[in-house]
């Protein structure tokens, strides 16, 4: 069987501290344990799909590696994916190659962002995709700690994205270990994110965000949902957000993860999704006095100041993004902010390509 | 969701209400949602205000839920006295 990899093969102790500790020395690891990548295990992940093991993906960055079926692989057999999820690790890769994703300054910027994944789709359950409580860390989910971590390995040992060298990273962020959490698609009273990026309901689709981090709000003062949307929008409208720094506010996302019990009375309120981003979207701004001179005078000369003085903090309300997931225990939503120099990018699971049941 | 854990916790709450007259119906239980839903019956009662108060009657169905049923779910009160 190993005659039919390309990659270079090792031979080492079966102990697991051997891996953990090889990966550590020769750094194509991330610093947690991982799963032998074994001729077998590749192997299952490569029957996962019917695509050629040699099949280019196409280029990660930072240093242009040309990434193979077989090397998405190796790399999620260390991560542990189940060959039933392979194809959403591949889904998930392709749309980070796209290039209005702009993977190459994802992977070398001083921001802390980093590719984060957004599961829809009928086999969120059967694959351990978290989008209940604790969604985006510890839920603990096979699906979910294995596919995105499975994406940063490829960028880590394909691409070459090494904090404190290619990557000139500040602080990086957790979700660079991986993160990959799915929607409550049940507990919406809108359309799913996959739905109204025009996939159908029975599809699994991938969707990527360029997220610099969790950002966490709460509120129990309030019941009424417009009152508690200016609120939200006042805070992700922060004044170093990135996109008071951008020359526009034409790029980007910011996704919302909205808990299902705000999620219910924000669809009482707004009958579709567009309504409510607009509501949204009508109160994300600053009044330019907010920010000191020396900010103000950038501000207006990048044109970002309307004849209200206002400052928005996008230029459209569909670049604000909600996401249904999390715990019913309500209070809390959590906005993944923007590094705005890249576009979201969503791929359907090739169903086709991939082995559903083993 | 465990349909029989539902169940048993419903039948807990019943024997409660049945002593007021009243009875409690398990209407649905959706794991897709987490959503538990049940209804009230005040047919025959003469007096809705002697059985349990709408915010304690929820609060012990889901106390007996909980008991019961394992992760998170909603507890929905179809109750007639709430408008």
């Amino acid at each position: 069987m190993s005659s039919e990899f390309s990659a270079e093969q090792i031979e080492i102790s079966a102990d697991p501290e051997a891996l953990y500790a090889l990966s550590l020395d020769e750094r194509f690891g991330d610093g947690a344990p991982l799963l032998p990548p074994t001729d077998e295990r590749v192997a299952a992940l490569l029957d996962a799909t019917t695509q050629d093991a040699s099949t280019v993906l196409g280029v990660l960055p930072p240093k242009k590696g040309v990434l193979t079926i077989e090397l998405a692989a190796i790399n999620a057999a260390m991560a542990g994916v189940t060959p039933q999820a392979f194809g959403h690790v591949l889904a998930a890769l392709e749309a980070v190659i796209v290039p209005e994703f702009n993977a190459f300054a994802l992977t070398t910027t001083t921001s802390s962002v980093f590719p984060m994944l957004i599961v829809n789709g009928p086999r969120r359950d059967d694959l351990g995709i978290d989008y209940r409580a604790g969604c985006l860390g510890g839920a603990a989910g096979r699906g979910s700690m294995t596919i995105g971590r499975a994406v940063s390995l490829c960028l880590r040992n394909v691409g070459g994205q090494r904090a404190g060298e290619t990557s000139r990273t500040v602080f990086g962020q957790p979700a660079r270990f991986g993160l990959c959490f799915g929607e409550w698609e049940e507990r919406s009273p809108w359309p799913s994110l996959a739905e109204r990026r025009g996939f159908s309901s029975d599809q699994d689709v991938v969707s990527v965000h360029g997220g610099k981090g969790t950002f966490p709000m709460a509120d129990v003062n309030n019941d009424d949902p417009r009152d508690l949307i200016q609120m939200i929008a006042k805070s992700i409208a922060f004044p170093l957000n990135n996109w008071y720094l951008e020359p526009t506010g034409e790029n980007g996302q910011l996704v919302l993860c909205l808990n299902p019990m705000w999620a219910e009375r924000f669809g009482d309120a707004f009958e579709n999704c567009e309504s409510f981003q607009e509501y949204l979207w009508s109160h994300a701004f600053q009044p330019i006095e907010l920010w000191p001179q020396a900010n103000q005078e950038i501000l207006r000369t990048k044109d970002r100041v309307d004849a209200k003085g206002r400052v928005y903090l996008t230029n459209r309300p569909d670049q604000l993004v909600p996401v249904v997931c999390g715990g019913l225990g309500s209070l809390h939503a959590v906005a993944l902010t923007s590094f705005v120099e890249s576009e979201m990018q969503s791929m359907a699971v090739n169903a086709a390509a991939t082995v559903q049941e083993r | 969701m465990d349909q029989a854990a539902v169940e048993a916790s419903v039948e807990e709450v019943q024997l409660l209400l049945r002593g007021d007259g009243a009875d409690l119906h398990l209407v649905d239980v959706n794991s897709k949602t987490a959503r538990i839903t049940v209804r009230l019956d005040l047919d025959g009662v003469d007096c809705a205000d002697c059985v349990l108060p709408p915010d304690l009657l929820s609060e012990m169905i889901t106390a007996a839920l909980q008991k019961r049923v394992l992760g998170e779910f909603e507890v929905r009160v179809d109750d007639p006295r709430v408008v």
